[in-house]
């Protein structure tokens, strides 16, 4: 058996070949230990390296102190536009309680299957409820319906979500999107998953027999956003970007894990 | 130098201020000022670059997504301006940061230190192309853009991150290991 070389395998990982190039790779792992073996690698040193940059993020942030500007000084910007309202979006002037919504169940029927980018642009029909106790549990709706999902506001810029309980090999997707608000759905068919919200976290509960795919969408805004699936840390949002540990795929601001992967 | 107001809002007149350079601004800021502050290591040359780099970009008439790797080239090519200047290359490579306004242990700030001058050895270990190349694919670059930035060919991307992501956590464990610490 002739193996793949290693720019075909990081290639694959990086999501950079056509689909029919990434189906053949794909393939060839399923049959090769050898060539998992190096992905294995691969994926290993890539995630070394987005750990070490993190902390090289950190450690620099914490030297310059306030002297750090990560993010662009729109108010200088403005004052140089000669006072005319920016385009920001003015959300940061909006409530800033924590806001429940509860997603109808057809959104994500709207795009089986279909990246979660392309749900959140869709239009879900969502349901404002009012501000939480500290610790609200919202049951899924009793009878399965495909693609329940729960909309959270960040409590000033930071948000957890806990993942917890899914069977293994349930499939957890994770991406960055620009709205600012955090949206979790849960598999089709979870009867018995529950949402459990608090100031700043949410936690997604399942049953422990189903498998699926939990998405979970996290706004790019956040100050600092976490991804925690069965007690471990596997992503971190901060500064618009996302790292990401131990995850099955990544491409972009899309990042795949698996639970008891 | 960041450019003053009066320059920048003069420019601003000159070339008719549009939305796409404001969406520049405020979307590739982050990304722009986090690969500039990795390279350099320097929180002020970093805020210098990048503001530089966009007042540049003002100049140019460029779609968001042809500004994202050009801001990248420009970025770059002050740094390394700025690595020539004698003066400023002590400064790049080796300077002691300031002193932080809060006082902490003397020995966690120790520990900071040690890794951010452990992840400059081991970003030097590697040759400026794929400090780049790694660096740009941190933030989300794809092949096609990294290859084009750099002057490679797009397929030859894949095997040269391999290469370079290898090296890279070789040298820093290799400097973790002497350091006789670890993350």
């Amino acid at each position: 058996m002739e193996h793949l070389t290693e720019a075909e395998l990081q290639a694959w990982f990086d999501r950079e070949i056509d689909p029919d190039e990434r189906a053949r790779v794909s393939r060839h792992l399923e049959d090769c230990a050898d060539c998992r073996r190096v992905l294995g690698e691969l994926r290993s040193a890539s995630e070394r390296f987005s750990g070490v940059m993190l902390r090289y993020d950190d450690d620099l942030a914490a030297e310059a102190g306030d002297r750090l500007r990560t993010s662009p000084d729109v108010a200088a910007w403005r004052r140089m536009e000669g006072g005319r309202p920016s385009r920001v979006p003015r959300w940061a002037g909006r409530a800033a309680a924590l806001v429940l919504l509860f997603g109808a169940a057809a959104a994500a029927a709207m795009v089986p299957g279909s990246p979660i980018r392309d749900l959140l642009f869709g239009p879900p029909a969502e349901v404002i409820a009012p501000a939480p106790s500290p610790v609200e549990v919202l049951p899924a709706p009793s009878a399965a319906v495909d693609g329940a999902s729960i909309t959270v506001r960040p409590q000033d810029g930071v948000l957890t979500v806990r993942v917890n309980n899914f069977a293994p090999g349930t499939r957890i997707v994770v991406s960055l999107v620009d709205r600012q608000v955090a949206i979790a759905n849960l598999p089709d068919g979870a009867r018995n998953a529950r949402f459990v919200v608090a100031s700043g976290t949410l936690e997604v509960i399942g049953a422990g027999e189903l498998d699926g795919v939990v998405r979970v969408a996290l706004p790019r805004s956040l100050k600092t956003g976490v991804l925690e699936v069965d007690g471990d840390v596997v992503a971190r949002v901060s500064d618009g970007r996302m790292v990401t540990l131990r995850q099955v795929s990544r491409s972009g601001d899309e990042a795949v894990f698996e639970v008891g992967g | 130098m960041p450019p003053n107001n009066d320059s920048m809002g003069a420019l601003l007149q000159r070339v008719g201020e549009s939305v796409d350079f404001q969406t520049a601004y405020r979307e590739l800021y982050p990304s722009l000022h986090r690969f500039v502050l990795r390279m350099t290591g320097d929180a002020d040359v970093a805020d210098d670059v990048v503001q530089e780099a966009f007042t540049r970009l003002i100049e140019q008439d460029l779609p968001l997504d042809e500004a994202k790797p050009w801001l990248h080239v420009v970025a770059t090519n002050l740094v390394r301006d700025r690595a020539r200047n004698k003066q400023r290359r002590g400064r790049l490579l080796e300077e002691t940061p300031p002193e932080p306004d809060r006082p902490e242990a003397p020995d966690l700030r120790v520990e900071r230190l040690e890794r951010i001058a452990r992840v400059r050895r081991a970003l030097g270990e590697l040759s400026e192309r794929d400090a780049r190349m790694l660096l740009m694919r941190e933030e989300g670059f794809s092949y096609a853009e990294i290859a084009e930035v750099l002057g490679v060919k797009s397929t030859s991307v894949g095997a040269l991150v391999a290469r370079a992501l290898k090296r890279f956590v070789r040298a820093y464990d290799s400097l973790e290991e002497a350091d006789g610490t670890s993350d």
